[in-house]
């Protein structure tokens, strides 16, 4: 027996890796940084938040993980700052963290469950001290953000996902995702003031993302079926709630830019859309060459930079690709598998 | 007394000893005479080894007690077992780095199959009643094994005590267990042979609440949990009924039945401990053959037909029903013939099989796929002096139809060659190469947007060089075997999913190519002193499964969950009646990705399993035995699969009633 375990041990220490000990960044206050969320895979608790340090360039992974004390959890949807504070909706896992926004410490968990099931939490928005947390369940959650408690619970279309708030109304796409091929194809319209669905716009099939600019035009992406019926851009006159107009270019994301333009991209360009001309004003402007996945794509007014997300087939870590004004590759920051959005500190 | 009564249990416990250390193949026929051999222990030393790369017999796999025939299956060398739960969990297995539907698992010489996923789910065959589990490289040319199983990249040979019942052969088995997770088992066998006739059958039922205590480690902090709704409720039936004709040839009927219902915990999700998804299997086989001979030639005809139900359901599913419930039905059937003949220094052997498959299905996801199989295969052997020569050839054509449209079909050639070293010898020699391949499953043709209609099969070229060794017999009262492989292995148009059009849209693609060589090594010890036997059956893999795919990311990365060790070593003891097994598996650090970083490494780990087993031969051969497992004794967390936790220490206890 002696001998039995021996020889156990001689294989087990022979055949066993180290693991890398997890990353200690700073703890003082973030600045002139960004924070990426990485969504991980399904099913593999891997999601995780990539602290990069722009002044010395260093990358520090599973920054939620060394500042918290535990890991994030599976499929992290989507990360945004409010007041002071940052909150990260984890889809699969069922939660939102509510962290500090200066240190990034951790302030709160908010268990998403209804009835005992996840309500699938995807993404946020806020309005007048509300957090707005579309979940797959068919609801819109209100968080209030001072003692961090789910408040109300709004009915609205299937699997709704993204939302955006215009002339105080809450924009929220139903996506129906789980019905496919048979996807909703409505935008409920919720009336914060009563925090209650006032009228559903139908735009088209699967709608996904949900964007509002200055003049609080609300653009909305149905993303089709993936196959015959295309990706296409809709906008929606916030006074007559009616959809106005149909863009004929395919695209997948879009992400403010300024006050004049957004970003539209699709899986292999990205372009820059202009409100006044009401349409692309610079196309594929970014070369491209380097990213394997485009992901996503935010622009950065302090540094007048753009910060490609390459997903890398979305089984390999990804990276964040900054490229400059004129489109050219800068820099490439290695981040967490599947980067998805971007938090700066300026 | 007692040194014969363990002679004869070592009988048992030694045929692996004997066999593991020996090169590929054999066929059911030899190992059972083997067994009839092995029996009586002054006859040992005139075994030598037939040419089976690993065995498990009916002695060790009482010992082991398994929930089913997929912890057994990791006990055999270069094979892990890919475990997604306890008892109940999916289970499949990996032989030399292939995956798993290029095994083939044969029970009684039937092709168990499944076009659906392309396997049979190991956790839901039980391991009560099988007698032999073989590990088969390269069917030997005698094999009547069913045709198309010989076309498997390996075999996973299951042998019950159906299989074969003798003339005057009365037997009778009860066994009540009882167990953690609140689990509770029935199992009742019997066979009788008559001059002519025989017949046998089996029943079983096994419940169990399944839910377990688990813990992790959550970044800095462990946590415990409870891996819910794995609640478990499977019933077992079978019978067969055979003649003996006069001129040595014979004819059987079987059928078995299952019935599985099974909550699914899932993976352990951190923060979301909600599971609730159930999922019922109904399984059907009806299996015939008859065996004759004719002068130098034994042949055999066979069929079989079967329904395989699956029914799955989500009650909260998140769309617009609020539930999801869906059923599969695979149906299966196929008939073919084999012929082997060995005359002088030659023989050959050939057959042919026709099998067909359709699925009919309740949702809207995979359609109503069809497919046709025909096989033809030929085989000659040569022995010269005491080199052996051997060659094979199978031609397979696949046709397959959805919806009554066709929508692909396949040609494919298997050859095989291999040269040996006579098994008469005390040191033997071999080398062989085979190329096989594995058909997408129907879930990978047509499953939804992951299906992909235009996928080619999967080419597996194989190659092994090896040597065994018995430098000491039993005439010593001590015995020892040393056998050791060096494998490569080459894969082609590998069949995986992968994104193509965002996170959410996999696709199954023949995008991968991969590299697999390395080395295993079997050994086996035996020993008496004075009234003890023991028993050392140990073996460990060396495996290097790297992506080759060009332009691939992660070239030359070993492939996810394949890990570059393996190891197993169980000692037996023997006392009187008593007999006490230590049996640990180790499975070293793998990756859940391809990319081998340090986000997708998961641990290591070597369980360690006790059991301990008292029987008591009463008169006119009734025995009674009792036994107590423990599992997992060092109550290690472990998962081979991320994210599904296995079961810390757990007990299992055996009362059994038996006239043998």
């Amino acid at each position: 027996m002696k001998y039995i375990s021996f020889i156990g041990l001689i294989v087990l220490f022979s055949a066993c890796k180290k693991p890398e000990p997890v990353a200690d960044p700073s703890s003082a206050e973030l600045t002139n940084s960004m924070l990426v969320l990485c969504e991980g895979l399904f099913q593999h608790n891997n999601s995780s938040i990539t602290w990069v340090d722009f002044s010395d360039e260093s990358e520090h992974h599973n920054f939620f993980e060394s500042q918290a004390q535990r890991s994030l959890g599976d499929t992290g949807n989507d990360i945004k700052r409010y007041g002071g504070k940052i909150y990260v909706v984890v889809n699969v896992s069922s939660t939102i963290e509510v962290m500090d926004a200066k240190t990034f410490k951790p302030i709160a968990q908010i268990p998403m469950f209804a009835n005992g099931q996840s309500k699938q939490p995807r993404s946020l928005a806020f309005a007048s001290g509300k957090a707005y947390v579309t979940c797959f369940d068919g609801f819109v959650d209100v968080i209030d953000t001072s003692n961090l408690s789910v408040t109300q619970r709004i009915p609205v279309g299937e699997n709704p996902e993204g939302l955006a708030v215009s002339n105080g109304k809450l924009y929220v796409a139903n996506s129906g995702g789980l019905n496919f091929p048979n996807v909703d194809s409505t935008v409920s319209v919720i009336d914060l003031t009563q925090n209650m669905e006032i009228s559903k716009i139908t735009i088209g099939k699967n709608p996904g993302g949900v964007l509002v600019n200055n003049a609080g035009e609300i653009f909305v992406i149905a993303r089709g079926d993936y196959g015959a019926d295309p990706s296409r851009l809709k906008k929606i006159d916030p006074l007559t709630d009616q959809v106005i107009e149909t863009y004929s270019f395919n695209i997948s994301g879009m992400n403010p830019m300024d006050n004049d333009n957004m970003l539209v991209f699709n899986a292999t360009s990205v372009s820059r859309f202009n409100f006044q001309s009401n349409g692309i004003a610079q196309q594929d402007f970014i070369d491209l060459t380097d990213v394997y996945t485009l992901y996503n794509v935010v622009y950065r007014p302090s540094d007048g930079h753009f910060y490609v997300m390459d997903a890398m087939n979305y089984t390999n870590l990804g990276f964040v690709r900054k490229y400059n004004n004129a489109g050219v590759l800068v820099k490439s920051y290695q981040v967490g598998l599947n980067p998805s959005k971007i938090i700066f500190y300026d | 007394m007692y040194l014969i009564r363990n002679i004869f249990f070592m009988g048992s416990l030694l045929l692996p000893v004997f066999l593991q250390a020996q090169e590929e193949d054999t066929n059911r026929l030899q190992v059972n005479q083997l067994k009839e051999v092995m029996i009586w222990g002054p006859q040992i030393q005139v075994i030598y080894p037939q040419i089976i790369n690993a065995y498990l017999g009916k002695k060790q796999i009482e010992l082991l007690n398994p929930d089913d025939i997929g912890e057994l299956a990791g006990k055999l060398p270069g094979t892990s077992t890919r475990s997604y739960g306890g008892l109940g969990g999916l289970k499949s297995i990996s032989v030399r780095g292939l995956g798993g539907q290029h095994s083939a698992i044969v029970l009684d010489g039937f092709n168990l199959t499944n076009a659906q996923s392309g396997q049979i789910n190991l956790g839901q065959i039980q391991s009560d009643g099988i007698e032999q589990v073989l590990l088969i490289h390269i069917p030997a040319s005698s094999s009547l094994t069913q045709v198309s199983a010989q076309f498997a990249g390996s075999q996973l040979e299951l042998n019950s005590f159906l299989d074969e019942i003798r003339n005057n052969e009365r037997q009778v088995k009860a066994t009540i267990r009882y167990g953690s997770f609140k689990r509770k088992e029935v199992y009742v066998s019997g066979k009788l042979g008559k001059e002519r006739w025989n017949c046998g059958g089996f029943g079983k039922f096994r419940q169990a609440d399944g839910d377990y205590n688990f813990n992790y480690l959550n970044g800095n902090q462990q946590v415990n949990g409870i891996r819910q709704n794995n609640d478990y409720l499977d019933f077992n039936i079978g019978g067969k009924m055979g003649y003996n004709f006069k001129n040595d040839s014979r004819w059987q009927l079987q059928y078995r039945a299952t019935r599985v219902d099974q909550g699914l915990a899932g993976a352990v999700i951190l923060y979301n401990e909600t599971a609730d998804e159930r999922m019922v299997t109904d399984d059907h086989r009806v299996l015939t053959d008859y065996y004759f001979t004719r002068g130098f030639n034994k042949a055999r005809v066979y069929g079989s037909f079967g329904i395989n139900r699956l029914n799955y359901n989500d009650p909260t599913y998140l769309n617009s029903q609020g539930f999801l419930d869906e059923t599969y039905t695979n149906n299966s059937a196929n008939l073919g013939y084999i012929e082997a003949s060995n005359s002088g220094n030659w023989s050959y052997k050939w057959g042919f099989e026709q099998a067909i498959d359709w699925m009919p299905s309740s949702g809207t996801n995979l359609g109503t796929p069809f497919r046709s199989s025909s096989y033809l295969i030929t085989g000659l052997t040569k022995e010269l002096r005491d080199i052996v020569f051997e060659s094979q050839l199978g031609l397979q054509y696949v046709y397959d139809e959805n919806a009554n449209t066709e929508v692909n079909s396949h040609l494919q050639l298997t050859p095989t060659i291999r040269v040996r070293r006579s098994s008469q010898k005390r040191f033997q020699w071999l080398g062989w190469y085979k190329r096989t391949f594995r058909m997408p499953s129907f879930n990978e043709l047509y499953f939804g947007s992951v299906g992909n209609q235009d996928l080619q099969p999967e080419i597996a070229h194989q190659s092994n060089i090896g040597y065994r060794w018995l430098p000491l017999k039993w005439g010593g009262k001590m015995y020892i075997t040393i056998g050791q492989d060096a494998f490569f292995n080459a894969v082609q148009n590998k069949i995986v999913a992968i994104p193509t059009k965002n996170l959410f849209i996999w696709s199954m693609q023949n995008v991968e190519n991969a590299r697999v060589y390395g080395t295993n090594v079997n050994a086996s010890f035996t020993k008496q002193i004075k009234k003890f036997l023991f028993t050392l059956n140990a073996n460990y893999t060396w495996q290097r499964v790297l992506d080759v795919t060009q332009n691939s990311i992660t070239y030359g990365h070993q492939i996810a969950y394949a890990p570059e060790h393996l190891a197993n070593a169980d000692l037996v003891t023997a006392y009187k009646d008593f007999s006490f097994v230590i049996a640990n598996n180790f499975v070293s650090g793998r990756y859940a990705l391809n990319q081998n970083v340090k986000g997708n490494y998961l641990d290591p780990y070597w369980t360690t399993d006790l059991s301990l087993k008292y029987q008591h031969e009463l008169k006119n051969k009734h025995a009674i035995s009792a036994q107590i497992n423990v599992k997992n004794i060092w109550n290690t967390s472990y998962a081979f699969i991320r994210s599904y936790i296995m079961p810390g220490r757990h007990f299992l206890i055996s009362l059994s009633y038996e006239i043998h």
